[in-house]
This record gives C-alpha cells, sequence and structure tokens, in this order.
C-alpha cells in the first residue's frame, strides 16, 4: 500500500512550457491528494500530455515547480519518481523482448527493490500472465496497453499517471482496467491521474477533474460538486460547459 | 552507476545477438575472402596485402577497412541513440528516476564496447579466412614489424586496440550528430560524407594528425612506427575528440525535451 504523506501526492506551482514563442502549459497549479481517482481533461491541444511529460521529467518546464511526495522533480527526481508509475501517450516495449523481460529490465532499472515474483505479480494483476513469455511485437495496442499497467504498478507506486490508457482496448478490457483502478485506489491508496477523451467513461472512474483549455486550468474540483455547480446532467455537460465558458 | 552497469549489458546482449552484427561479420567474411582470392590470382599487386598467411591477415586488413567499419560505427552510435528515442523506449528507462548522466554514459561504454567488438570480430574472421587460403605461415609482416606466434598474436591486437580507439572518437562524433537528428540514416549519410571528405586531410601535412580520420587510417600503423612522441599527441587528439564529442552530446542531451 503507498505510504501516507503530509504532503500532496502530486503539486503543480506556476507550471509554465513555452516552445520557441507558443505557449503550451500556462501558469498551471494543482494539486492531487491521496488514493483520489483524478481525470485529467482537455480538448486536443490543451496540453496535457506535455504536462504529463513535465511530471515525469521527460521534457523540462520553463518556469514553475513540481512536488511529488515533496521531492522537488527538478532538484530531488530521484526521489519524486521513485513513487511514480506511468504510462506517458503509448506504452513503448522492447519489441523483441517477451513481456515478462521488459517488466523485469524496468524493475532492474528502478531505485526500490523488485523481486522476480512482483514481476510475476504484476503481470498476474493485469491478466497478462498466460503471454508473459510471448514476444511484445505480437501484442495487440490493448495488451501494450495493460502491461504498460503492469509496469506501472511495479514498484508500488504512490501515483499512477496514464495518458489515454484506454486506448485500444476493447470493451471488455476497458471494464477490466476500470474494475482494476477503482480497486488499486481503494486498497492500496494509489492515487491516480489519468488524461482522457472519454467521458463517460472518465465519469464512472473518476472522483475529481481538472480542465484545461489553450494549456490554462480551466476548472478543477470533485466531480459531484461541479456536476452541482455547472448545472450539468454528466461529464460531456460539464465539459463543454467549461470549455464553451472558457472560450467567450 | 549501477543502473548504468544494467543498461550496459542489456544493450551488449542486444548487439551480440542482433540482425545487424551477422549482417556485418557476412559484409566482413566476403570482404576477406575477395582479398584472399586476389591475393591468389595478382599477388600483392592487386590487393592490400604485402604478405599471405594467416598471421599478417588480420593486421594488414585492418585500414582496408576504414570505410565499412566507420560506417558500421556510425549506424550503431546512431541506433542507440536514436531507437530509444524514435520508437519510444526511453520512457521506459528514464521514467525509472535514472539520472540522463548514468543513461548517456552507458551508451558513451556501449560505443566503446562496439568499436572493440567489431575489432576483435575483423581480426578473428580474418585469421579464419587466412588459414583457409594460406595456413598460418612463418613470419607475421606488418610494416618494419616482423614477429611470429603468439607475440604476432599480441602485435595484432594491440594494433587492434589503437584501431578501435580512434574508431571509438569516431563514434563519439556520431553520437553527438544523433543527438540532433532523429533518424539513423540520416546520421550514417552525414558521417559517411564526413568519412570521405575527411581522408583529404591527409593532404594537409601540417594538420592532419589532428584529423581523427588520418587516426582512424594510421594510428594503429603508427604505434609501431613512428616516434614516442608522435603516438602521443596522437592518443591526445583521440582523447580530445571524445571528451569535447561527449561532453557535447551530453550537454545537448542533459536538457533535451523528449516529446516520446
Amino acid at each position: 500500500m503507498a505510504e501516507k504523506t503530509h504532503f500532496p501526492v502530486l503539486e503543480l506551482k506556476g507550471l509554465t512550457k513555452q516552445i520557441k514563442q507558443k505557449t503550451i502549459v500556462n501558469n498551471l497549479s494543482f494539486s492531487l491528494q491521496q488514493g483520489d481517482i483524478y481525470g485529467f481533461l482537455g480538448p486536443n491541444g490543451s496540453g496535457k500530455t506535455t504536462t504529463l511529460r513535465m511530471i515525469t521529467r521527460l521534457v523540462f518546464p520553463t518556469s514553475g515547480e513540481i512536488y511529488i511526495n515533496g521531492h522537488s522533480v527538478d532538484r530531488d527526481y530521484r526521489k519524486a519518481l521513485s513513487v511514480v508509475g506511468s504510462i506517458i501517450e503509448n506504452p513503448a516495449f522492447y519489441l523483441d523482448l517477451t513481456a515478462k523481460q521488459n517488466v523485469k529490465l524496468s524493475a532492474e532499472l528502478s531505485d526500490t527493490k523488485v523481486g522476480s515474483s512482483r514481476v510475476d505479480e504484476v503481470l498476474e494483476i493485469v491478466g497478462l500472465s498466460d503471454v508473459k513469455n510471448d514476444k511484445v511485437k505480437t501484442f495487440s495496442l490493448g495488451m501494450k496497453q495493460r502491461l504498460g499497467l503492469a509496469n506501472a504498478l511495479l514498484c508500488r507506486p504512490a501515483i499512477i499517471i496514464l495518458d489515454e490508457p484506454t486506448n485500444g482496448v476493447d470493451p471488455a478490457g476497458l471494464r477490466e482496467m476500470k474494475e482494476l483502478i477503482k480497486r488499486l485506489s481503494q486498497q492500496e491508496n494509489i492515487t491516480f491521474l489519468i488524461s482522457s477523451h472519454m467521458l463517460r467513461e472518465m465519469q464512472d472512474l473518476c472522483n475529481r477533474v481538472t480542465i484545461l483549455q489553450k494549456g490554462k486550468l480551466v476548472e478543477t474540483g470533485l466531480v459531484h460538486e461541479l456536476l452541482k455547480d455547472y448545472g450539468a446532467d454528466n461529464l460531456e455537460d460539464l465539459f463543454f460547459a467549461c470549455i464553451k465558458e472558457d472560450r467567450q | 552507476m549501477r543502473k548504468a552497469g544494467i543498461l550496459i549489458g542489456f544493450e551488449i546482449k542486444r548487439m551480440l545477438f542482433s540482425k545487424t552484427t551477422a549482417i556485418y561479420t557476412g559484409i566482413y567474411f566476403i570482404n576477406f575472402m575477395i582479398s584472399a582470392i586476389f591475393f591468389r590470382i595478382m599477388g600483392s599487386e592487386g590487393t592490400v596485402l604485402t604478405i599471405g598467411n594467416a598471421q599478417s591477415f588480420p593486421i594488414q586488413h585492418l585500414q582496408a577497412s576504414f570505410l565499412f567499419t566507420g560506417i558500421f560505427v556510425a549506424i550503431y552510435a546512431g541506433q542507440i541513440i536514436t531507437q530509444d528515442r524514435s520508437q519510444g523506449t526511453i520512457k521506459l528507462i528514464l521514467t525509472r528516476s535514472i539520472s540522463r548522466l548514468e543513461y548517456f554514459m552507458s551508451k558513451v561504454v556501449c560505443i566503446f564496447l562496439f568499436t572493440v567488438f567489431i575489432t576483435l570480430l575483423m581480426i578473428v574472421l580474418s585469421y579464419v579466412v587466412g588459414m583457409l587460403f594460406f595456413g598460418w605461415g612463418d613470419v607475421m609482416i606488418f610494416f618494419s614489424v616482423k614477429s611470429e606466434g603468439l607475440q604476432g598474436i599480441l602485435i595484432t591486437m594491440l594494433s587492434g586496440l589503437a584501431f578501435a580507439f580512434s574508431y571509438f572518437a569516431f563514434g563519439m562524433i556520431a553520437a553527438t550528430v544523433s543527438m540532433l537528428t532523429s533518424k539513423v540514416s540520416v546520421n550514417a549519410a552525414i558521417m559517411g560524407i564526413l568519412l570521405m571528405a575527411g581522408q583529404y586531410f591527409e593532404v594537409l601535412p601540417s594538420v592532419k594528425q589532428f584529423a581523427v580520420f588520418h587516426q582512424m587510417l594510421f594510428f594503429h600503423i603508427n604505434i609501431f612506427e613512428k616516434s614516442f612522441v608522435y603516438n602521443t599527441v596522437s592518443f591526445l587528439v583521440l582523447m580530445a575528440y571524445s571528451v569535447v564529442f561527449g561532453m557535447l552530446g551530453y550537454r545537448i542531451f542533459r536538457k533535451k525535451d523528449l516529446y516520446v
């Protein structure tokens, strides 16, 4: 189970990313609490993936700070990233290695001690035990997503960042993934930050949302409170109300 | 640096069992066979060989493999730098709280090990081809060096090490170029052009010792033919290339945004 901390699991302070003259993420600030499932929403090009890349240190912010469990991603990235599991954009693996070999490599590179039994355990959790010795090049996108989730779970993280995790997942797999995320959030106290365009699925899954547009924070809060505030019936209506309001 | 060690082990295993290595082996083997056949037909006039025996065969072929080896090193350096980015697998590694320095250093060590490996591969293959065509022979002759037996093998290995070192310096240039390109083919093309153009430094006697291309062609010969001072300068030139391009490559990579 993820360790209880006094800090927000993730805290963004004035995060900005500029590429040449274009501002991709603009002074973004929000924080995530332990055990919640956050929907990270926004139209294409709103800066979601760039933000997730900055959190995982693949992209460097122009200004601003990111803290994970109180550790600065910039100054103390080892401690900060040691409690993060992630799938950014697409799950990427060495195609000529088996599922187990990929996760094992990832385990060897982690700061946390991860035994061989944990590798098998996470593959079991995501339902890939039967194909763990198959090469990843034979996997469908849905299977790769599940393998990505197994990899994210490996080091018993405090936070898991999933960027479009339902891409290529069939309806049965989608239901399983949603149940798994809910179970992990409740039982293991793992915080999830999930970026997706599938608003109906996100409404089922998330208790909080953060909505971005053109790199700026438009709205953040508990889903049921925001629905009430906006007089919306569902997350889709809420999303479009926020986007429309911001456009006006 | 524990994680760098894991990455090096992983990369070396992939290199040893890759299709590319099998292709390089085939290319060298055919190249040495052609050389041996031509020597049989035309003698030393028609080939790079001055003497036809297995113990002299490898050391005589090092310089002749300049272009092939240069391209292979450029491709390898480009591959291990750009492939992780183009296939997105760099995420798998860097999101595991591994430092960019550890990651970069693992690539540098891999490039060095590759140059040593490919040189050893050439030497072993040419011993095999030499034995097949000529037999071991009585004496190893290479420029002014005459030797035989185990000593001849050690001299060949020493020359091979010098050869590998000069290609490592070239590999560091290729690694730095590949930080700025996203395609292995573009990197290999740039390095191929540099290789061909670099040979023209030979017409400039006052500066040629400071050109990496000159060292790639002659360092493994000069260690036997030139003075200690001359070779020390050559060694320092190659060190300077390796360090400067290594630092430059890391400087680019350290703050590079990875949109993978």
